[in-house]
């Protein structure tokens, strides 16, 4: 996985980390690039041809940026799969909602690299704000651990 | 003293106040000594969640700050703040991820020395009989969906049926271990699945159990009331509701954000989302958070149960030789319905939002079972893993200053990263044996985030509370023998 487009931020109890990408999808797929690192899941590609959708609607962009990574995070701790390598990723607004679809490709984690995650409670709306700048979006994002 | 705009007053040695302000609706109270303050006023977070919290529609008071105050999401940890039960708001950002996480102290008759030779086959034998870990599961068998409406109607109760622990341990739980306005069917469907096979886990992070001798009394008549006596083996639980909690949260976070626009209700925090107590969307998350606290109370039940067979099978003993029983067990993330002392002399029914913060009822309170009523609660306050906990008692003070609540544990000094970039090519293990501790832990990094020197020491929290008269100190647990995830 790429790490360049996102940075952890210190936090004493916890994790954050900021993120970046030229569109919003680029933005929300780094997010996810960032998520799994946080969580400790080791790079690579899927293991399956696999694919799961996703369609999520919400009120702004940024409850749907906590939405998509705490599906991410169901997914990964209760169904222990990871999701990577969207395709057909969509953001639009169809006021007053903002939608995500996208396909991902599936790998199941082994019980030994499951065992070895870094738990996370949950994603949080906590200083998330998604701005938009002449080279893209950009956000902060904090993990309750 | 300055704190952004705010000129920070001085109570005391040990208290603070931020006064009102702007658009704060009451003032704000943190219970801390100098140099705590001088600490929290070069963060960002803390005070300025204090002061947030201070917005809520309908708190009284104050809104309030324990010593262990840190960064949370929405209130602070070690945040206290109760709101008018008629014209309030409830917040889930005033409960917490992990719903009714919290404390559970059992003791035997056991005296240390007899205990210590066989520490290491102990400490292995609840490793292998509690899950631990991000996955931890399958401690009993999964429970199906009735199963699951059971234990998150009827909590404790229901668990004691089905052979975990005794009617008597019932007493010695915060509520009975049984919050009896839960609504399972508030729960979502995907809380219920993540809790299906996790009741019996301790899961992660700061989670533990613990076998510890009591190394020091404060207070001998106290301490033999809670019978409690120095050498004695105790098993100190750490936990909470595990993914159905977590999953509580998030899904009325969502429902607070909206009910927020609709209620009109403009918060400084969208983690501070909340709804009024009275309305469709309080009441739901208040009996879904109530499911969600049964689930817990239960989890360290069974916990509890698991760990007293381990101990039983390694040392062979009969069940009247060990006399593993429950102390007590407290709450530290919760929202209840309470009456409290608002205006002299006058007690109001409010909702108190406890977040890292424990009750400490004062003794006569008839929440506290007959045979502490004349004692006061047992407030029970872990610290890391290589130093110690304690055992507090609560009293009239804190019931007239902070709502029956003082302080719950220690705080992170260190963040994770950092204290794995200090342990890089230590050995923890080897350091805990040193100081006279055996740990095991699942997850590769865990032991380098929670050692030690990790944490604030949290004696310098407690005695805060203690010099304050919020709480009292009765007894002091040093950890021998540590389970974590």
């Amino acid at each position: 996985m790429k790490s360049k487009t996102f940075r952890e931020i210190e936090h004493t109890a916890d994790v954050g980390m900021e993120v970046s990408g030229k569109t919003l999808e680029e933005l929300f797929a780094n997010a996810a690039n960032g998520f799994y690192s946080i969580t400790g899941v080791p790079p690579g590609e899927a293991s399956s041809a696999e694919r799961y959708d996703l369609s999520l609607s919400e009120l702004s962009k940024e409850e749907l940026l906590v939405s998509f990574l705490n599906e991410l995070n169901y997914l990964l701790m209760v169904q222990q799969i990871v999701i990577t390598g969207f395709s057909s990723f969509k953001i639009y607004l169809d006021s007053p909602q903002w939608t995500l679809l996208c396909t991902g490709a599936v790998s199941r984690l082994s019980p030994q690299v499951y065992d070895q995650l870094q738990e996370i409670k949950s994603v949080t709306y906590h200083k998330i704000k998604i701005v938009h700048q002449k080279n893209g979006y950009t956000t902060q994002i904090f993990f309750d651990i | 003293m300055k704190f952004k705009n705010y000129e920070i007053k001085k109570i005391d040695d040990h208290l603070f106040e931020i006064p009102k302000s702007g658009s704060m609706l009451k003032p704000g109270r943190v219970y801390a000594n100098e140099q705590m303050m001088r600490q929290l006023l070069s963060e960002e977070e803390p005070l300025q969640q204090v002061i947030n919290v201070a917005h809520l529609p309908g708190i009284e008071k104050y809104s309030l700050a324990m010593p262990d105050i840190h960064w949370g999401y929405g209130f602070p940890i070690g945040g206290v703040a109760a709101t008018d039960w008629d014209s309030g708001v409830i917040s889930p950002g005033g409960v917490g991820y992990d719903i009714n996480c919290g404390v559970r102290l059992a003791a035997t008759a056991l005296d240390s020395s007899a205990v210590k030779p066989k520490m290491n086959k102990l400490v292995e034998e609840l490793f292998r009989t509690i899950p631990t870990g991000v996955g931890a599961s399958n401690a009993i068998k999964k429970l199906n969906k009735k199963d699951m409406t059971h234990v998150l109607r009827e909590g404790v109760y229901w668990v004691v049926e089905q052979g975990f622990g005794n009617e008597e341990d019932l007493n010695y739980i915060e509520e009975t271990g049984k919050l009896d306005w839960a609504q399972p069917e508030q729960v979502s469907p995907r809380a219920i699945e993540r809790g299906q096979t996790q009741l019996g886990t301790l899961g992660s992070g700061n989670h533990f159990l613990e076998l510890d001798e009591i190394d020091r009394i404060y207070d001998e008549r106290i301490a033999e009331v809670l019978g409690l006596f120095k050498g004695q083996i105790v098993v100190l639980i750490h936990t909470g509701s595990r993914g159905l909690g977590y999953q509580v949260c998030d899904d009325y976070l969502k429902v607070m954000g909206k009910a927020a626009q609709k209620y009109h209700i403009a918060l400084p925090d969208r983690q501070l989302a909340s709804a009024p107590i009275n309305s469709p969307e309080g009441q739901n998350y208040l009996g879904a958070m109530a499911a969600a606290a049964n689930f817990a109370w239960s989890n360290r039940q069974v916990i509890m149960t698991l760990a007293k067979k381990a101990l039983l099978r390694v040392l062979g003993l009969s069940e009247s030789a060990l006399d593993f029983h429950l102390v007590y067990d407290v709450s530290h993330n919760i929202a209840k319905k309470e009456k409290h002392t608002v205006d002299t002399n006058v007690k109001k029914t409010v909702c108190v939002h406890r977040k890292g913060a424990t009750r400490a009822l004062a003794p006569g309170n008839t929440a506290i079972p007959d045979k502490y009523r004349s004692i006061g609660q047992p407030v029970l306050i872990p610290g890391d893993m290589g130093r110690y906990s304690f055992v507090c008692i609560g009293t009239q003070k804190a019931e007239e200053e902070t709502f029956g609540s003082t302080c719950h544990g220690s705080g992170r000094l260190l963040s994770r990263h950092k204290a794995k970039k200090i342990a890089h090519g230590r050995d923890i293990f080897k350091e805990m044996a040193q100081r006279g501790v055996v740990v095991q832990a699942r997850g590769r990094g865990t032991l380098a985030e929670e050692m030690p020197e990790a944490y604030k020491d949290v004696a310098d929290v407690v005695n805060i509370m203690h010099s304050s008269g919020i709480s009292k100190k009765i007894a002091r647990l040093r950890p021998l023998g540590v389970i974590k995830g």
